[in-house]
C-alpha cells in the first residue's frame, strides 16, 4: 500500500521560505531555532550558505575535493570557485532531516534552497494562500 | 608609528565613545591596537587553512587513482596533508582527525554535479 502524505505548510507573505536549521554531519548546529530560507529555483545546488554560517559551522571540516567545487559567475562576468561540503538540513517542522551538499562563496550573504533538493522533493508554492507546503509522507 | 586614517563620522563616534567607557582616556589608541592584532590573527588563520586546503586537495589528487581503484563506494577522510581512513559509512570515519582545521569527506565515486552558478542578484563584497 503506498504511503499517505500529510501536509506541513508554513505562512509566506513575501518569499517563499521553509523553517530549516543546518547542521554539520558532527551535529554542530548553525542555530538552535529553524529559520526561513528562501526557495530558489534559479539556483542549482541544494543549500547556499552565507559565507559566514560556513566559517561559524566549520564547514571546512566535511569539505568536498576541489574538483566537484561548482563555479559562480557574477552579474559582471567574474568567475569565483564555490567550496563545496556535506551537511544536514533539518526541518523541525517535519520531524526530518535531510543529507544535502552545501555551496557558498566568499562574501555571500544569502542564505538559499536550491533546485537540488527542491528535485527530490514535493514542494507546493501556494502563491493565493501566502504558503508553502511539504508533501512529507505520514508515519 | 603615526597614522592618520580617514573613517565616517558615525563609526568614528561610536568607536571612541566605546573604546573611552572601556579603556578610558587611551580607548581610542588601545582599541585599535586590539582591532589591528585580531585582523592579523585572522588573515594567519585564513591562510593557515587555505594552505591546509591546498595541501589536502594534492594528496588528494596523488591518491585519486588508488582510492577508486581499492576503495570504490567507501568514505575516506584526508587531513593534514595524509589519508586518515576508510570506512563503509560516514559515521565511521566522522571522528578522524577532529582538530585538523581542514578536512576532505568524501565517498570514493561520488561525483556531485559541478555546476555553473549565474548568481546575478548576489553580492559579493
Amino acid at each position: 500500500m503506498a504511503n499517505a502524505e500529510k501536509l506541513i505548510c508554513w505562512d509566506s507573505q513575501d518569499i517563499f521560505a521553509i523553517g530549516v536549521r543546518l547542521k554539520t554531519p558532527g551535529g554542530h548546529s548553525h542555530a538552535d531555532t529553524e529559520e526561513p530560507v528562501e526557495l530558489d529555483t534559479g539556483y542549482g545546488g541544494d543549500v547556499l550558505v552565507p559565507w559566514e554560517v560556513y566559517v561559524d559551522l566549520d564547514l571546512y571540516g566535511w569539505e568536498y575535493p576541489e574538483e566537484h567545487w561548482s563555479v559562480g559567475v557574477s552579474v559582471s562576468g567574474e568567475k569565483f570557485e564555490m567550496p563545496l561540503s556535506r551537511g544536514v538540513l533539518v526541518v523541525p517542522g517535519l520531524g526530518c532531516e535531510f543529507d544535502v551538499r552545501i555551496d557558498t562563496f566568499e562574501g555571500n550573504e544569502q542564505f538559499l534552497i536550491g533546485r537540488g533538493f527542491i528535485r527530490r522533493h514535493k514542494i507546493l508554492l501556494d502563491g493565493p494562500g501566502s504558503r508553502v507546503c511539504f508533501f512529507a509522507e505520514a508515519d | 608609528m603615526n597614522v592618520t586614517i580617514q573613517i565616517p563620522d558615525y563609526l568614528q563616534a561610536e568607536f571612541e565613545q566605546r573604546a573611552r567607557e572601556r579603556y578610558g582616556e587611551v580607548g581610542p589608541a588601545r582599541a585599535l591596537q586590539e582591532a589591528i592584532a585580531l585582523w592579523l590573527e585572522t588573515v594567519a588563520e585564513r591562510d593557515g587553512l587555505k594552505a591546509e586546503r591546498a595541501l589536502n586537495n594534492q594528496v588528494y589528487r596523488w591518491l585519486k587513482s588508488d582510492l577508486e581503484r581499492e576503495y570504490q563506494g567507501k568514505y575516506v577522510v584526508i587531513a593534514h596533508g595524509a589519508l586518515q581512513g576508510v570506512g563503509d559509512t560516514l559515521e565511521q570515519v566522522a571522528g578522524l582527525a577532529p582538530e585538523a582545521r581542514h578536512r576532505l569527506v568524501f565517498r570514493v565515486g561520488e561525483a556531485p554535479p559541478h555546476r555553473r552558478e549565474r548568481l546575478w542578484q548576489m553580492q559579493r563584497s
